[in-house]
């Protein structure tokens, strides 16, 4: 059993040591000096290279929102601190530069209020990425079936009980560890939040060009992904309203 | 009598204030034809001198000196103004064509001499004798052919150049030619000059026409309105025509042969007549403005100052930045300077004083700038650039202030109002502006899309194999246990045998009354069994152990006590001398017998 849960361990962590090659790291360094010399555009570019190749991190999506910014792009600003925000969720200079780059985008909104539950619910399942959330699972399952045995075997009363608990509990754990998994999974792979990157689009109350005009939104709006209908995506406003716009106007987060 | 005094004074007292300041001025046409008749006028502000004019060589005198003085004297609100004019007139004929100078007409009073001003006058051909000359066939019928007035008569937009750069003035000025009287004009269109920033020139009204000389032809002209215009933009901009009416004397000709021309009469028709468009080409600025450009176009100098070089803590200080010159100075916007945050600026105040001439607008502008520190110390105002295009060089120029220096020192009122207190009252910390936070150096460890190891159905997997683990072990812990049970039902069945045997050994002791070793035998037995039948290693073999096993298999505390009084008799009498007390015989049987129960209960 102990045997299996080191092997498992191993299988768990190895990944995390393979990637990453020396080159961004240098290419995102010559990028903060192209920043700081007040080339922003320059410093985007590079950082840009870093994540074409499929590379990301908090940081690198961060001061790409900053170099957005800079140069007047304050949607795509908004895009890099919302994708910077999933991976790190309390980060305050993220947060902080997010609310300075909403402060420019046209569309108000009266938002809809999420159920608290759903909100920390959302939050704290980015604390972790998936890959994490993963792992926990696994392990709190393995810890839960390790007492359980102990509970099958042990003659002594007192262990008996105590196992018992310990197994519930961690079962339980386990399957919120699995939610989360799940949260985690929903608004990063599955991307079903977005920005609108054009500077004003029109939403539609069908796919295609044949259904009646319903809303105009400008750039930099986080819009909800409902649905996606080859060119076309289904979107909800922060408002609750509902419409389709062309999936390339927005970029997802 | 009295009134007869001030009378006398009243005439007096004018001549007296004027006679120190005299002037001598002239009037005399610009133009003149070749046998006409004019007027030369010299007047001069006083009485009393004598004036001499000058020789009238080039001309032929027909009359004059002839003299004339009048005086006006107004008092309002107790000032005396007066004026003298004492006019001598000739009249002349010119007699040949040429450009003749007039000179000074000199007017001596006392000791001193007052000359005029030279008066340039051409004398051109006369109409009638270029008529004459041109058409020599066709003088025929030349009383016929008299004035057709109204003919030469038009009007145009004068401008001083028509290739401008951007913001760079130009003169248009608004003329009236006519051969004939004209007896007033109206309706006035003056063109609307879209394109251009419009500035009046003042103009004085027009009284009478002056005559001037135009390829040959005496006019009468008269500028209705001169302007100045600033281009707002660059390209070809058309000035539309202007157009008026003007009222022209026109001869009636009675037709009575014998006093026809004698009793001809005179009548006012009204004409309309308008000016062509004028192009004007402008230029746009070159390229490599300076950044402190803001469009001033022209020649400037500029002057910065402070009203005062040291100043208390809240006490209010003027800094005045003045632009002048000759150029667009309306257009030029409040300079933004930038000053330390704890000096606080207010809006300048904008004076301008502009003087509109024809040759362009001049004067200055000013900004006046209310600064108030707020804290005590030493304040530079940074040196004030300013630049502008000069349009006669064709170039840029910047000019540049000298940094102002301002000494702060603390106010008296500060310093008590705090110590009333006994502490200083600290201020927040003033927010200057709100920018992005910066970028982080660290780039944290790089991830690669779709490297999760544990996504989906891997993770799935790895439960379900887990699971499978989980029942694999139970399965085999199981089949452990079964054995193992099945290995203390052996020891079971076999450990009555095994203890019969060794009590074998133990009578063998009982009957050799060798008691210690009988002892040792019976324990020896007695654990042997106990371990076998109760499933017990040896090694766990303690007494703890086998009484709470035998406890728990028999279910009997009496039975179990039994036992355990039994081994303690036994380990007593095996260390005790003499093989102790107790009969050993009965402690066999004893033991047997609870054996046998043991047997039976478990």
């Amino acid at each position: 059993m102990r045997r299996s849960l080191i092997i498992l361990f191993i299988l768990v962590s190895l990944p995390a040591s393979l990637c990453a090659t020396e080159d961004p790291d240098s290419l995102f360094k010559a990028g903060s000096e192209l920043y700081n010399k007040g080339d922003h555009a320059g410093a985007l570019e590079l950082w840009q290279e870093i994540a074409d190749e499929g590379l990301y991190s908090p940081a690198l999506y961060y001061n790409m929102g900053n170099a957005a910014f800079k140069i007047g792009k304050t949607a795509h600003s908004i895009l890099w601190y919302e994708k910077a925000l999933l991976m790190k969720p309390f980060d305050e200079d993220i947060r902080y530069n997010l609310e300075i780059a909403r402060s420019y985008v046209t569309d108000r909104f009266d938002t809809i209020p999420e159920l608290f539950v759903i909100r920390w619910f959302r939050m704290i399942s980015l604390v972790l990425d998936s890959n994490g959330w993963a792992v926990i699972a696994v392990m709190l399952f393995a810890l839960c079936l390790v007492l359980l045995l102990l509970w099958l075997f042990s003659g002594k009363p007192g262990v008996k009980r105590l196992t018992l608990t310990a197994t519930v509990f961690s079962f339980a754990l386990a399957l919120s560890a699995l939610g989360l998994y799940h949260g985690n999974r929903r608004v990063t792979i599955k991307k079903r939040a977005a920005v609108i990157l054009t500077p004003a689009e029109t939403g539609m109350s069908s796919p295609g060009t044949g259904g009646k005009e319903l809303f105009v939104i400008h750039e930099g709006t986080k819009v909800k992904i409902e649905e996606e209908a080859g060119e076309w995506i289904r979107i909800r406003l922060p408002d609750g309203n509902v419409g389709w716009i062309t999936s390339g106007s927005v970029g997802k987060i | 009598m009295k009134i007869l005094v001030s009378l006398l004074l009243l005439f007096i007292l004018p001549v007296l204030t004027i006679a120190q300041d005299i002037t001598v001025t002239v009037e005399a046409p610009g133009v003149v034809a070749v046998g006409e008749q004019f007027r030369v006028v010299w007047t001069v502000s006083s009485r009393g001198g004598s004036f001499t004019a000058p020789g009238f060589d080039d001309f032929y005198l027909l009359s004059g000196p002839q003299t004339s003085f009048s005086s006006s004297t107004s008092i309002i609100n107790g000032k005396v103004t007066s004026e003298v004019k004492n006019s001598f007139t000739y009249y002349l004929q010119a007699t040949r064509t040429g450009n003749f100078t007039l000179g000074p007409g000199i007017y001596t009073e006392g000791r001193e001499d007052f000359s005029s001003k030279q008066v340039e006058i051409e004398v051109i051909e006369s109409r009638d004798a270029a008529a004459a000359r041109n058409n020599n066939q066709e003088t025929a019928g030349a009383g016929a052919a008299v004035s057709d007035a109204g003919e030469e008569m038009f009007l145009r937009v004068l401008i001083d150049r028509n290739r401008v750069y951007m913001g760079e003035h130009i003169v248009a000025t608004l003329k009236l030619y006519s051969e004939s009287n004209l007896s007033g004009i109206r309706d006035y269109k003056f063109p609307d000059f879209s394109g251009f920033l419009k500035e009046d020139i003042e103009t004085p009204q027009v009284t009478s026409l002056t005559r001037e000389n135009v390829n040959g032809e005496i006019y009468g002209t008269a500028v209705l309105q001169r302007y100045l215009l600033f281009p707002q933009r660059t390209g070809t901009i058309e000035i539309n025509p202007a157009s008026l009416t003007v009222l022209v004397q026109e001869r009636v000709r009675s037709n009575d042969p014998f006093f026809g021309d004698f009793f001809s009469s005179f009548n006012t028709v009204p004409r309309m007549i308008s000016s062509d468009a004028v192009k004007i080409t402008v230029q746009p600025l070159p390229a490599g403005a300076p950044a402190s450009f803001s469009g001033a176009v022209g020649n400037f100098t500029l002057e910065t100052f402070t009203d005062r070089d040291s100043v208390k803590v809240n006490d209010a200080i003027t800094y005045t930045i003045r632009v002048a010159g000759n150029g667009n100075l309306r257009l030029i916007p409040a300079p933004d300077i930038s000053l330390s945050p704890d000096i606080e600026a207010y809006e300048p105040k904008t004076a301008s004083a502009i003087r509109t001439t024809t040759s362009g607008s001049e004067g200055s502008r000013t900004f006046e700038y209310l600064l108030i520190p707020r804290y005590h110390g030493n304040y530079n105002i940074p040196p004030f650039e300013f630049s502008w295009f000069d349009p006669d060089q064709k170039r840029y120029m910047t000019a540049r202030s000298s940094a102002s220096e301002i000494v702060v020192t603390k106010s008296d009122e500060e310093q008590e109002g705090t110590e009333i207190f006994g502490g200083r009252t600290g201020g927040d910390v003033r927010y200057l502006g709100s920018d992005i936070r910066h970028i982080w150096s660290d780039p944290g460890r790089f991830r690669i899309d779709g490297e999760t190891m544990l996504s989906g159905n891997r993770l799935y997997l790895t439960l379900l194999v887990l699971l499978v683990l989980f029942f694999l072990i139970i399965l085999l812990r199981r089949e452990q246990i079964k054995r193992n049970a099945d290995l203390a039902r052996v020891r079971n069945r076999k450990a009555a045998r095994i203890a019969s045997n060794r009590f074998k050994v133990a009578r063998t002791s009982l009957k050799n009354s060798d008691f210690r070793n009988f002892y040792s035998d019976l324990l020896n037995a007695l654990w042997g069994y106990l371990g076998d039948k109760l499933a017990i290693p040896l090694s766990d073999l303690k007494k703890e152990n086998v009484m709470t096993a035998l406890l728990e298999k028999s279910g009997s505390e009496e039975l179990t006590s039994t036992a355990s009084d039994l081994i303690d008799i036994c380990e007593y009498n095996r260390y005790a001398p003499s093989g102790g007390n107790d009969d050993p015989a009965k402690i066999y049987d004893m033991a047997v017998e609870l054996i046998k129960r043991i047997e039976k209960k478990v």
